[in-house]
């Protein structure tokens, strides 16, 4: 046996006494590995709450005891938080049109919604997770929020022709403004569910709603905008759910540290 | 603890007896003074009364609990510290050393990791003090159990290398 299988071994017992046989054989002749579990072994005496502060505490608590309601579901309010970026792109959608999904062909099309609605749900299970604390993490909040831009603009690079535009910039940034001021009401929507729970990594919970907010924005750009230059949907369309992101994280943190 | 959603005051005084020494335990460190634990058990029976709808049923208690707790101390040791910027210490204030425990008794187990990053010092204290699972520690500092289990081989490999530097110093010419 390995230091490294005896590691493994004794990784989720908190007490010597727990450590399997196998583990104990090793441990007893071994310098290094004896060392460690002598290290883990030791217990520091801790010192209790004080009687007075615990009544202080049990008075307070007495005081504001009503019955609550547990917090709905994870799956309800994921489900709430893609209704609510679903609908902020469909009023989108009324007011502008669908010339983009017209001009979209089907390698295009199936390949961008795709990616899209599979990083959707990734976002929206993810915030709906940051409501409640001590939640279980599959994947970590950071590969999602920076794995879904490098994935999106892996399909528009490779599915889309790349050619100079003499209006860059000037269509451009009315792409950019269409995509921001759809995200900016799915963000705010997003925030008010949030409060409902009790986040504890507020620029987390940002960066997750600024980016969900802003995909809504982006599948509003790619069902209404015609023009399928690479550069014009990795600069703008892109660029409006990065932003989003960015702003969403930015609000988080101004937030959590007004909240302390 | 559904009793305690449900507004029992019996069962919100047993939980506050059965947590409390815990959370004292976990607010508890050779550099903090008790008041400035018996502050933070406060604010974390605030916080999980405030919280208290979040939690749900049948989901482990203890996770939730530590999640919230550990965003107590991190905002406590903000705050102390944002004051202690403003602040010129007195001298001897911060004197740890006259706070660590007598040489008879020989160093604690917080004494003996502290040489090891936040991080990893924080899983290991959750797990092998405070008992918890990999998963419920994982649960707890919000993140994967493949994470947690990363930094305690981390944490273990660094303990290792301090020991071995221990054992050379004392073993070597004086």
């Amino acid at each position: 046996m390995t230091c490294r299988e005896v590691e493994s071994l004794i990784l989720p017992y908190a007490r010597a006494a727990e450590i399997p046989p196998e583990a104990a054989a090793h441990i007893a002749g071994c310098a290094s590995c004896g060392g460690l579990a002598r290290m883990l072994a030791k217990r520091d005496a801790a010192a209790g709450p004080s009687p007075a502060g615990l009544a202080r505490i049990k008075a307070e608590i007495a005081g504001g005891l009503k019955p609550v309601k547990p917090l709905a579901p994870a799956s309800v309010l994921a489900g709430a938080y893609l209704l609510i970026a679903a609908l902020g792109a469909a009023a989108g959608v009324f007011e502008l049109g669908t010339a983009g999904w017209h001009a979209l062909g089907g390698t295009q099309a199936s390949a961008v919604f795709l990616a899209l609605a599979v990083s959707s749900v990734a976002l929206a299970v993810l915030l709906a997770r940051q409501m409640a604390p001590g939640s279980r993490v599959l994947v970590p909040a950071p590969w999602i929020v920076l794995g879904f831009p490098v994935v999106m603009g892996a399909i528009f690079a490779t599915l889309f022709r790349a050619q100079p535009e003499a209006l860059f910039v000037a269509t451009g940034l009315t792409c950019l403004r269409i995509g921001l001021e759809c995200a900016l009401p799915v963000a705010a929507v997003c925030w008010l569910v949030l409060r409902r729970g009790a986040v504890l990594g507020e620029r987390t919970a940002g960066a997750l709603a600024g980016a969900l907010a802003g995909l809504s924005g982006l599948l509003l750009l790619e069902i209404f905008c015609p023009n399928l230059n690479a550069y014009h949907v990795l600069a703008w369309h892109l660029g409006a759910a990065v932003v989003s992101t960015a702003a969403g994280m930015a609000a988080g943190m101004a937030a959590g540290r007004i909240g302390r | 603890m559904e009793s305690y959603q449900h507004g029992d005051q019996a069962a919100a005084h047993a939980l506050v007896d059965l947590l409390s020494g815990r959370l004292c335990a976990f607010f508890s460190s050779p550099m903090g003074s008790r008041a400035q634990a018996d502050d933070m058990l406060q604010e974390a029976w605030l916080r999980l009364h405030q919280a208290r709808h979040t939690y749900r049923p049948g989901e482990p208690v203890l996770p939730w609990m530590y999640a919230i707790a550990r965003r107590v101390r991190v905002d406590h040791y903000r705050k102390r510290r944002r004051i202690e910027l403003r602040e010129v210490a007195p001298e001897g204030l911060d004197n740890v050393a006259g706070q660590a425990s007598p040489a008879s008794e020989g160093p604690t187990f917080v004494e003996l990791i502290a040489p090891l990053p936040e991080s990893q010092r924080e899983v290991l204290t959750l797990l092998k003090v405070h008992g918890l699972s990999i998963e419920e520690v994982a649960r707890a500092t919000a993140t994967t159990a493949g994470a947690v289990k990363q930094k305690v081989h981390r944490a273990y490999d660094r303990l290792r290398a301090l020991l071995a530097g221990a054992e050379t110093a004392a073993g070597g010419p004086s």
